[in-house]
Order: C-alpha cells, then structure tokens, then sequence
C-alpha cells in the first residue's frame, strides 16, 4: 500500500507535468477581462535555494529545504533510446531485479532493511530516461541512502531472482490488455510512433520480457549504469557538503561511460495519418490519437500547450456539456523530449462525435482566438503549476524536465511567463502547424465507426 | 465528477501498478490507511476548527508551501443514503452542483466563472461522502467559496439540463462497465450486501439513472444539503482567522435543516447469510480473485478499525511472512490485504492474481495462511516498528500536499468525525500482536465470506471449476 502510494506519486508528478487541463472551458468568456488586473506572478520559485553541481562525473541538481523530506530521482537517461523491440523494458527488470538482494543485503535481508526504514523506493520507466527514486526523512537518510545505493551498485541479479522478476513482469504485461484504457494508451503509443523510439513500452512487452536473458541483464548493468547518463536531483533537507559526499562514495564510484543526452530525432518516421482498429465487446468505444510537436525547447512549446487547453475546453463544452455525447473527452499535451498531442474520447456515438472534434480542431486552425481571452486559462494554467509544485517529488521533476528539456534547470522559472506571452496568433499559428496527420487507436466496435473518418484528422 | 472504487482497485502486481498508474493516472484516497497518518499534537497545531451558528462545521488547514488554496465542501450523502430507488442519484446530484443555479443561470455561466477565477474544480462521490472542491491561487479563495456558495444554495436542476447530464453519466458508468473488474465487484457486491446493496453501489442502477426527475434532486438537497451535514475545509497557504470571518460571511446565513438521518434513517447492515462462491468468465489474460467479508464499523467498533489497518499494513509488507509464503513461493503473482474504513460496515478484501493452474492451491495455501496469522508468534515486534517508521515517513510526506490533506480531512470528517482523524496515528502506535489476532478471530478466520473469482473465457470447464467448490475453500459456514 506505500509502495503503491509512492510509485502513484511519482507517475503523478509525470502525469501532471504533461499540461493537461480537465474539464477546461473555452475561454472565450464575456468575464474574461476580469483576472487581468490580479496578482497572477509565482511568489515563491521553485528554483529557489537550487544550485547544480557535478560529483565524480555525477550531474547533481540540489534544492535545499528545511522540511526534513527528502527525495531522490535519479534520471537514467536514454530511455526506450537504448532499447530495441527484442530489449524493451530491460532497464526497469534490472531495477526491479535489485529489489531482490545485493552484496551488502543478500535476499530477504534487503527487504527487511529497508522495511526497517520505513522509507520507499521506486522505479518509474519513461520513454525518455527511468527514474530510480527514493523518499525516505532526515533521521533515516543514512540507512535508506546506503540500500539504494547498495542496490545501484551492486546488486546480486541471481539466476532464481530473475526468472522470478520475470515471470512476473511478463505476467503483468500481459494483463495490460486486460482494461481497455491501458490497451488503449499501449496500442496508440504504437501506431503513433511506429518505427520511432516513443513506439517502444517502456515497460517492455510480452515477447521482449520473454526473450530477455539474465546475461542481457547483467551487461545492461555493468555497460549502461554509468555516471554520464545520470541526473540526480535532490530535493531535501541536506547540505551540499553531505550531499557531495554521499555521492562521492556510491554513485560517483560507477565508471563515467560516454554517454551524451539530446533529444531524438522529430517526424522521421511519420508519413500520415493511420488508425488501427481493436475489436472488443465493451459498452462504449475508447479513442486515442497522437500528432506530434516540436522539441520541449522549441519556441512554439508554450502556444501549444495553450492551444491543447483551449481545444480541450472547447470539445468538453461542445460535446460533453452541450451534446451529452460523452463523459470524458480532451485534448492532451505530453511533455517529453520531442513533444505531442493527443485527442481523446469514450463514447457510443464515434462517428457523430469524431465529426464534432475535428469541426472544433478546424475551428482552431481557421479562427483567431483574441489574446485577452487567454488570460482566464493562463490563470488556471498558474494554479495547476502551484498545485503541481506543491511536493518534493513533484519538484524534483520539475527541475529534471527543465534540466534536460530545455538545457537548465531554471528554465522552470520561465514556465508562467512563456505561457503569459502566448497570443491568439501563435494559438492558431501552432494549431495549423502541429494539429494534423493525428493517428489513431481504436478500442471497441469497429462496426461504429467510418474508418476515413479517423483518417480525417 | 467521478465516482472513486468501491474497494479501490486491486493493485496485487507491482508491475501491473505501475502500468495502472502510468496510464491511467493516480489511485485515490480509497487506498486505505496510509494517506490520512499524523500525529494528534502536530495535527492540533495546525488543524483549527469552528462550528457556526447553523451548523456548517469550518475546519482550517493552513499550510506555507505554495500560494494556492483548496476549498473543499464535503456533504454526508453518498451511496449510503440511497434507498433503491435511488440508487445513482447521489453521484448523478454532484453532477448537477455544476450546472445553472441562481446566481449563475445561464448553463456555461457557472465554468465560465470559474474560469475566470482560475480555479481547477472537480467533485467526489464516494459511499459515505459528495465533496466539491476547487484549488485557487490564495488571493482568490474568497470568489471561490462565493462560486461554490452559490452552487450550493441555488441550484435550479433545470429539466433539460437534467436530461443531458444523465446522458453524461450513463457514459461514465458505460465506461466502468466496460473494466473486465465492474461485473466482478458488483456480483460480490450484490451478495456482500444483500439489501443493503443500493447503499454501496456508487454509480447506481442505469433504470434508475434513466428516469430521473428533477424532483428527487431537489428531494436529496432539501434532505441532506444542509450546513449542519456539512462541512467546509479549506487548506492551503490561508490565515485561519480570516477564513473563519470569510466562512461566517459567505455561509453563515444558510440556513439549518432538519437532521437527515432523523428523517431518513439508514438501516442495518445484513449479515452474510453463508459463505458464497462467484465465478465470472472475461476477456482477461489472469485469473483475479477477490474475497470479502464484512469488517468493522468505524464509529460502533473504532479500536477494531485501527487494528484492521495494522494488520493489512503488516501482512502487505513486502518482507512479511504472508508475502514470503504467497508470493515468493510463486503461487500468486501478488496479494493484497485491505481494510477499507467505513461507519456502516467497511469490507475486508484480499484481492490477487495467479494462473489458472495455480488458482486452487494458491487459494488453500492463502486461507491457511489467514488461519496463521492467529498462531503465536506470528506478528513480530520488528514488523510493527517496521510499520511505524513507514508511517512516520509516509506521514511527512503526506503533509507536503494541501490539497490532498483537504481531501483527506473531508473524507474523515464525513465517515466517523475529525476526532478520528486526529487520533489516529497515536491509535496505530499503540495496536499489539493480540490487537490483530483478535481482529483476525472477530472479523476474517471462519467468517462469511465471498470469494469472487474472475477468469478467462473458458477457463471455468477447464478447471471444473464450481462455485460451491470456492465456497468450501477456507473452511467454516
């Protein structure tokens, strides 16, 4: 149950981060004008107190507190980069591996260790790095630093320990068909991005996971765990000095490796629209489409996060409140090293509703948004930035996604003021330019829906 | 806005949460104990509370981490006030607080205004608990206790915008029909409760949905939205001096209602006729299997309820001898044990996952090793101070999150009162291995049970599997 709790807020910070706005309302309001004069600027940063350092080869990002929290994210980077489809999802086997016994913790001792603390670790796979985190307090720190590390450096990775996590992790991955939304999420993942890193799980597939070898693994370990392709980031109430020598000590032992982190490559495999279809006899039909977007430091980032809130809130209005067509629909922004959007919708009338987002998507494009109709979901942008701010683990990424995104660190400062200076202009310049060649996966009834219809977008 | 799990959901393989979570996003406070832990004394420092005049209980949780706050109204309606004939209806009315009411009557006037505030809004139905909640930057929490305010006191429940919402809802019970796991749970629900069902089952009945009138919303607000069943939290980066003023302006001359509860009695729980067996056949990869039992009500047997959460949080630990002896053992891919916490009886579940080769024998070996947990010796000292450092550090880090803690408040509030709340860290501390064996014996070792299992397509004929044969296995009645 804390494990769960913990693995759920790290995914939410994830989750979060992506921009997106629920049951968001158009904007253009007739009360729009009325937010404009309030106070609206962060009084607080979340880069305050945060400096960034390198130990034996270690990029070390610090944000001191005095809560007695502390939280470590390690950002292995490279992600479902360093992966093939025979390979998928090895990095986070091999950390869940560790879990299992390691030189100073052989088998139970490890759990019952770390048990004792009272603190957690977790592993969050991602398609641009896996973070290796763990939360534990300030009276704790030593113990629970000591198993983390202990598990990153040396872990035992016996034979018996890894058909055990394998099995599992097969068994589990299986059972991703099982609900209809994670289908969903995996199959649209994968016609998106078919041929292109972010196509691969990152929590690997059936047939990688069985294919995958101890021996794999164990050079997975000994080649890729190498100080050049880590970020850590710290958040906690720990001086730099201590923090230094913790490092210095445990990770900075690792070998420096010749790993360079860049964004992959945009739009190479990516000739047009697609769909694929997945019969399944459920009451509804679940509908997922991605187009891709510029890098997370291109210029043009900001308007279309804008520009996904504002759809969103314009298909919420049109089709769930005004047509009752739904109960949940939006437009999704997903922040990653080379950035999308998504569409988004259940429902028992497909075709109907399909032609209902693409009318909003076209308005988008055709129609310019006044610029002080904005200022209503900048706002709201604010508060959810507050709100994703709010914890260590939330910060911690904040602060990585900056870094490795848009190349510092306090680049989160800029985060309100980039979307402050979105016009309508750039809104509908974006959407033009981005909101197109959507592909899509399809859960449910093909019989309901036109197949070209989806090909529309 | 949405109706949270009747148990929570079964999250027995740390993979298969990791997808669950990745995916779809973040499990909510139905989890159980861990959320909701602090000590009573840091508590009573920053928890302040006040009851007006007419009723509305006003409780302050301020906090100096970011500049937002969240105003969360909380309501005791909830599935358990659904006779069934209403049954839905209470999820359905949370949908409704968001549409045209007096202050607001055109039907995008109300978003749009909260657009205009820059509020993220959202509302919870749950089985003992509506919460309407809106998280602002904190120089406006006073227009969002306003918009709230006049949600609260002034909505029409106009027939055509009734009608649309309803559509709006069936999606959303279209979509929890459409989880492999909704006809699993209602099945054991439907045989957990028995008469009582209505009252669990959160997103209702579709006829009743259906045929909804304006009416019976209106019959739900006269009934339960009154101040004197409610209560306003806000937390956040706030001066509780200056919220009471607020509250007591905004909210002070709403007027007190009869006691929904003298008006509307809820009644007694029926007792689990026998032990019953479920087998349901999907389209699923995985044998799940979820067994239930009534547990403790948390206002009539409040020390059980601190002992339950105890118990699962021991057995749930990775290095306890009940995950050593199913999990490790490969029997079952994962196990968990949850108590969730409710005044009209909580259910006890042990959920899972094997394989269809695995099912029988995993089941044995699961039931004896319930049966274990009486033995002496059998909860060690190490693992309760294991659990409490876990808390401890869980706890801290709970605190960093206002808005959550809003939420957390409201739901205990709702069930069995603050006064629960605030004790129960301290009560946890002090549970002993006799504490849990005698929850075990009162609650879970030879009592009636239901043990739902949901298969493969076509896995029940291979197996020959009967659910009287699941019903024997675990022993008594």
């Amino acid at each position: 149950m804390n494990r769960s709790l913990f693995i759920a807020s790290l995914s939410a910070a994830l989750v979060l981060q992506a921009g997106r706005v629920d049951a968001q309302k158009p904007v253009e309001s007739s009360n729009a004008g009325q937010v404009s004069a309030r106070a609206a600027t962060p009084t607080s940063s979340v880069t305050s107190n945060t400096t960034r350092f390198e130990v034996a080869g270690v990029r070390v990002i610090h944000r001191k507190t005095e809560n007695n929290l502390f939280v470590a994210n390690l950002y292995l980077l490279g992600g479902t980069r360093l992966a093939t489809p025979e390979t998928a999802g090895l990095e986070a086997m091999l950390l869940d591996l560790t879990d299992r016994g390691t030189q100073k913790y052989p088998g139970e001792q490890l759990r019952r260790a770390m048990a004792r603390t009272g603190s957690e670790i977790g592993v969050i796979p991602h398609e641009d790095w896996t973070v290796f985190g763990l939360r534990t307090t300030g009276e704790r720190l030593d113990s629970a630093w000591s198993i983390y590390a202990d598990r990153l450096l040396h872990p035992t990775l016996s034979a018996a320990d890894f058909a055990f996590v394998r099995d599992n992790r097969v068994s589990a991955v299986r059972q991703r068909v099982d609900s209809p939304e994670a289908l969903l999420e995996y199959l649209a993942d994968s016609v998106a991005f078919a041929g292109h890193p972010y196509g691969l799980s990152a929590v690997g597939t059936e047939r990688s996971l069985s294919s995958i070898t101890r021996e794999q693994v164990v050079a997975f370990h000994r080649e890729q765990l190498v100080t050049s392709r880590m970020l850590l980031v710290v958040v906690g109430d720990v001086t730099r000095e201590r923090l230094e020598a913790m490092v210095r000590s445990s990770i900075g032992t690792l070998p420096r490796g010749t790993y360079t982190w860049s964004a992959p490559s945009v739009g190479e495999t990516r000739p047009g629209s697609a769909v694929h279809l997945e019969p399944r006899r459920i009451p509804t039909n679940y509908i997922l489409g991605w187009w891709e977007g510029p890098p997370a430091d291109h210029p043009d980032v900001p308007a279309l996060r804008v520009a996904s809130a504002i759809l969103s809130g314009r298909m919420f209005g049109e089709i769930r409140s005004r047509r009752n067509l739904t109960y949940a629909v939006e437009a999704r922004f997903r922040d990653r090293a080379i950035t999308s959007g998504g569409l988004y919708v259940s429902t028992t009338r497909p075709d109907t509703t399909l032609a209902l987002m693409r009318t909003e998507l076209r308005n988008m494009q055709l129609y310019t948004i006044p610029t002080k109709s904005l200022r209503p979901l900048i706002q709201q942008f604010l508060t959810e930035y507050f709100l994703d701010n709010e914890t260590s683990g939330a910060q911690a990424d904040f602060l990585a996604r900056a870094e490795l995104y848009r190349g510092d660190y306090r680049a989160a400062d800029r985060f309100v003021a980039d979307l402050r200076a979105v016009t309508g202009e750039d809104v509908q310049r974006v959407a033009r330019q981005y909101m197109k060649s959507v592909r899509f996966a399809y859960v449910g009834n093909p019989s309901q829906v036109n197949r070209f219809r989806l090909m529309s977008f | 806005m949405r109706v949270i799990n009747r148990y929570g959901r079964r999250l027995a393989s740390g993979l298969g949460l990791l997808i669950a979570v990745a995916t779809l996003g973040t499990p909510a406070l139905a989890q159980g104990a861990t959320a909701r832990a602090t000590h009573r004394a840091e508590l009573e420092r920053t928890i302040q509370r006040r009851v007006l005049g007419n009723g509305l209980e006003v409780i302050i949780a301020p906090s100096r981490g970011v500049p937002i706050a969240t105003v969360e109204l909380v309501v005791k309606n909830g599935a358990f006030t659904q006779p069934p004939e209403y049954a839905g209806l209470a999820h359905l009315f949370e949908h409704m607080f968001f549409k045209a009411n007096e202050s607001y009557p055109e039907p995008d006037a109300f978003v749009d205004r909260a657009a205009d505030l820059g509020a993220l809004f959202n509302a919870t139905t749950r089985e003992e608990l509506v919460s309407y909640y809106l998280t602002v930057v904190n120089d406006s929490v006073e227009g969002g206790l306003r918009f709230l305010s006049a949600a609260l006191r002034g909505a029409q429940f106009r027939a055509d915008e009734l009608a649309r919402e309803k559509e709006v809802v069936l999606g959303e019970y279209d979509r929890a029909e459409s989880s492999p796991w909704f006809r699993l749970d209602e099945t054991i629900g439907r045989q957990l409760w028995g008469s009582f069902w209505s009252r669990k089952n959160t997103i209702g009945d579709r006829s009743v949905i259906r045929s909804v009138t304006p009416e019976q919303m209106r019959t739900i607000r006269d009934l339960y939205y009154v101040p004197n069943n409610s209560a306003l939290i806000i937390a956040g980066d706030v001066d509780p001096a200056a919220m009471f003023a607020l509250a007591e302006r905004v909210l002070g001359d709403w007027p007190r209602g009869a006691d929904p509860f003298a008006r509307s009695p809820v009644p007694a729980v029926p007792p689990i006729p026998a032990n019953r067996g479920i087998i349901v056949e999907e389209d699923v990869n995985a044998v799940t299997v979820q067994i239930q039992w009534h547990g403790p009500s948390a206002s009539r047997d409040e020390a059980a309820t601190f002992a339950a959460d105890v118990y699962s949080d021991v057995l749930n630990q990775p290095a306890s001898r009940f995950q050593e002896k199913l999990v490790e053992s490969g029997l079952w891919q994962g196990v968990v044990v949850n108590y969730y916490t409710l005044n009209h009886v909580g259910p006890i579940t042990v959920s899972g996952q094997t394989t269809p080769e695995r099912l029988r024998e995993a089941l044995v070996v699961l039931h004896a090793e319930l049966r274990a947990t009486l033995e002496p010796g059998y909860f060690k000292e190490e693992e309760l101070e294991s659990m409490k450092a876990n808390r401890a550090v869980t706890t801290a880090f709970g605190q960093e999150r206002a808005s959550e803690n809003a939420h957390t408040i409201g739901f205990w509030w709702s069930v069995v009162g603050l006064e629960y709340h605030l004790r129960y860290i301290d009560e946890m501390a002090k549970q002993t291995p006799a504490d849990l064996q005698h929850y075990a014996r009162q609650f879970i070792i030879g009592r009636p049970h239901i043990t739902g299992v949901m298969l493969p397509r076509g896995a029940t004929r291979a197996l020959n599997l009967t659910e009287a044969e699941l019903a024997g296995i675990g022993g008594a009645r």
